[in-house]
């Protein structure tokens, strides 16, 4: 009772001053709203790198190696790897090339991968039409291909592309299926492909050698252990030449953690502004004692305790500096969505965590800065206080 | 004794060239139920004195004992204590909070006494109607006249009952018919059992007491029973006399 008496006193003190409130909360103000605007958009933007990445499938091992000796253990490496069964779950040849592809009077450049039918649990594409390739398909070296989503949508307007036939280097694919789009159709992206049977390389690119592989570990953890087993495995085999092994969780979990490292740097400088805020608080309620001088006067001689006195100019200080706080949130609010829709071209709003802690953090500041004033008005003797007027 | 000073001084800048004997071996005692007035010119030291008596200030030297308890070896919260339960003040400048209300000025003590709302709500429109501003609870100070003022002063001195009341020139700013009325109703206080103890340095309103204790350079130097006939003089006196003055209708 006495503490909501205090703050709605508290409340009146701040609307009876408005101008100076306001120029008091300023400080508390741009800190919330700028801590809350640059980390939600430096969180939003990681969100949509890391959005990216899985897109692009997640525990994704890149095998690649090169031998000079012309000898060629793609076959073994293939079965070796498939052989690991707790650790990945699937493995394809990830060769590609770009080449130029017609249908009809189109053409058009992308990329040709050749892949295995584990191609799309490995490399993270959905079908959106048809079947993707099977064993068949490349155990019989059949022509038949499936569209990254640019491909299907530059070719084939309003027609069903499924059953027609797509000209690569002289020879008629047949179109089997049509991949989901993953990146809007962009130029270059995941989207900007097509697929065909990996024992089609021969013919294509007059070539068998498979030096790239795609392997798809069961989990997180187990990204690095198949890391380990295959560079052991590819180090014995390769004599003369170099493989080369990495996984994008290693890199993404790198960037996570640059990104927290940025994240605070950027908090702690517009933390800096909130401290200077509070200082404004400290310097207003120093003016406030000062001017209530008579007040408190009175106030101790009916009885008020100390405790009492500093408590209600603990609470005036912790209201200014939470109302600051709230104006703070809800700019930062309006601040992350409108930078984020510029700059991420997506609107990312603060999350909750950030939000109560910017708020609590403005009251704890509140009360930190307006201790010493408070302090101060609670020393004061009653007589002495009385006699100002 | 309630009130039991024994050798007090109180003195500022004490050995330095400056020094000051506000009070100077002052020795004074008050029994409950009396109505006291502690009269003296400006500079007396009258007011230095009640300050001491109201607990809102130490003597430098003495002792003072506040119904047996020493006074000087309490400490700060105590002190507040005392000044929240025991005592209500009426200061000369009325002493309100310009930003609260008659009700929550009278409200204030009872907060701090931690007093349940109803009960305060309750004591508050009681004592607010016992000085005849049951109407003008949410004004503030500044909407109303000094007299009003003076009597939302005394609403909350009187609000909980304390067994003393402490008026500091209690009509110091006041017109004389709103002065008599604030004499009159300290006397019904004393009569109604308050220990009332009333600092003026304006001889007629001191005869209103039933005992005038004289104060000069900090030194009592009288003290003495008001006749009954002359304390009837001085609390019937000012009425009428203001009242044809004032042409009646103050307010």
């Amino acid at each position: 009772m006495r503490i909501f008496q205090t703050f709605s006193m508290a409340m009146k003190s701040i609307f009876n001053n408005k101008m100076r409130s306001l120029l008091t909360m300023l400080g508390i103000i741009i800190g919330v709203c700028s801590v809350i605007t640059l980390v939600s958009v430096m969180r939003g933007s990681q969100a949509k790198i890391m959005e990216g990445y899985a897109k692009m499938g997640t525990n994704r091992i890149s095998v690649n190696y090169n031998t000079w000796d012309g000898s060629d253990f793609a076959g073994d490496l293939y079965d070796f790897c498939l052989g690991l069964s707790t650790e990945v779950e699937g493995v394809t040849p990830s060769v590609s090339q770009y080449l130029t592809l017609r249908y009809k009077t189109k053409s058009m450049e992308t990329r040709v991968s050749f892949g295995s039918d584990q191609f799309d649990r490995c490399q993270n594409y959905e079908l959106a039409a048809g079947r993707s390739l099977c064993y068949t398909d490349i155990y019989n070296r059949v022509k038949v291909c499936v569209l990254g989503s640019r491909v299907a949508s530059e070719f084939f307007n309003l027609e069903n592309p499924i059953g027609k036939t797509i000209k690569i280097k002289g020879d008629q694919y047949t179109v089997v299926g049509i991949y989901q789009s993953k990146f809007d159709n962009q130029q270059g992206s995941d989207d900007d492909m097509i697929l065909v049977p990996y024992s089609r390389m021969r013919s294509i690119m007059g070539t068998r050698q498979i030096s790239q592989f795609t392997v798809k570990a069961t989990s997180a953890a187990n990204v690095n252990i198949a890391i380990n087993k295959i560079g052991n495995w590819l180090s014995s085999r390769v004599k003369q030449g170099y493989f080369d092994i990495y996984s994008n969780t290693n890199y993404i979990e790198q960037q996570n953690e640059n990104n927290k490292m940025l994240t605070l740097l950027v908090g702690g400088i517009a933390g800096i502004s909130l401290l200077v805020g509070g200082i404004g608080i400290m310097n207003i309620m120093l003016v406030s004692v000062a001017e209530r001088t008579r007040e408190i006067g009175i106030r101790m001689a009916i009885g008020a305790k100390r405790r009492d006195i500093i408590t209600q100019f603990l609470i005036e200080a912790a209201t200014i500096s939470a109302c600051g706080g709230v104006i703070g949130i809800i700019l930062g609010a309006m601040g992350s969505a409108l930078l984020s829709s510029a700059i991420l071209k997506e609107v990312f709003y603060p999350d909750p965590t950030i939000t109560i802690g910017a708020f609590l953090f403005s009251v704890v500041l509140g009360v930190f800065f307006g201790f010493y004033p408070a302090n101060k008005a609670s020393k004061m003797q009653p007589v002495e206080a009385l006699r100002n007027q | 004794m309630l009130i039991d000073v024994r050798r007090i001084s109180k003195i500022y800048n004490e050995g330095l060239a400056s020094e000051v004997r506000a009070l100077d071996d002052v020795s004074l005692q008050i029994d409950y139920g009396e109505f006291t007035t502690i009269w003296g010119q400006s500079g007396s030291g009258k007011s230095t004195l009640m300050n001491i008596l109201g607990c809102l200030d130490l003597p430098t030297y003495g002792e003072y004992l506040l119904d047996g308890e020493p006074v000087n070896q309490m400490p700060i919260k105590k002190l507040s204590t005392i000044r929240n339960h025991h005592i209500g003040f009426i200061f000369q400048g009325f002493n309100l909070i310009p930003s609260l209300t008659a009700l929550e000025n009278v409200e204030l003590p009872l907060i701090y006494r931690g007093m349940p709302y109803s009960q305060r709500m309750e004591l508050c429109r009681s004592s607010l109607e016992s000085v005849g501003l049951g109407e003008r609870l949410k004004h503030r100070p500044s909407e109303l006249s000094g007299g009003q003022q003076q009597r939302v002063a005394i609403a909350r001195a009187i609000a909980a009952s304390p067994p003393i009341i402490m008026a500091d020139e209690p009509t110091g700013n006041l017109d004389s018919r709103s002065g008599a009325e604030i004499m009159q109703r300290l006397a019904r206080l004393n009569e109604q059992g308050s220990t009332v103890i009333l600092i003026t340095h304006d001889l007629r309103l001191a005869r209103a007491a039933k005992r005038i204790v004289t104060i000069h350079d900090g030194r009592v130097i009288a003290d003495e029973a008001v006749p009954e006939s002359q304390r009837r003089e001085a609390l019937t006196f000012t009425e009428p006399v203001a009242a044809s003055k004032e042409g009646g209708a103050a307010d």
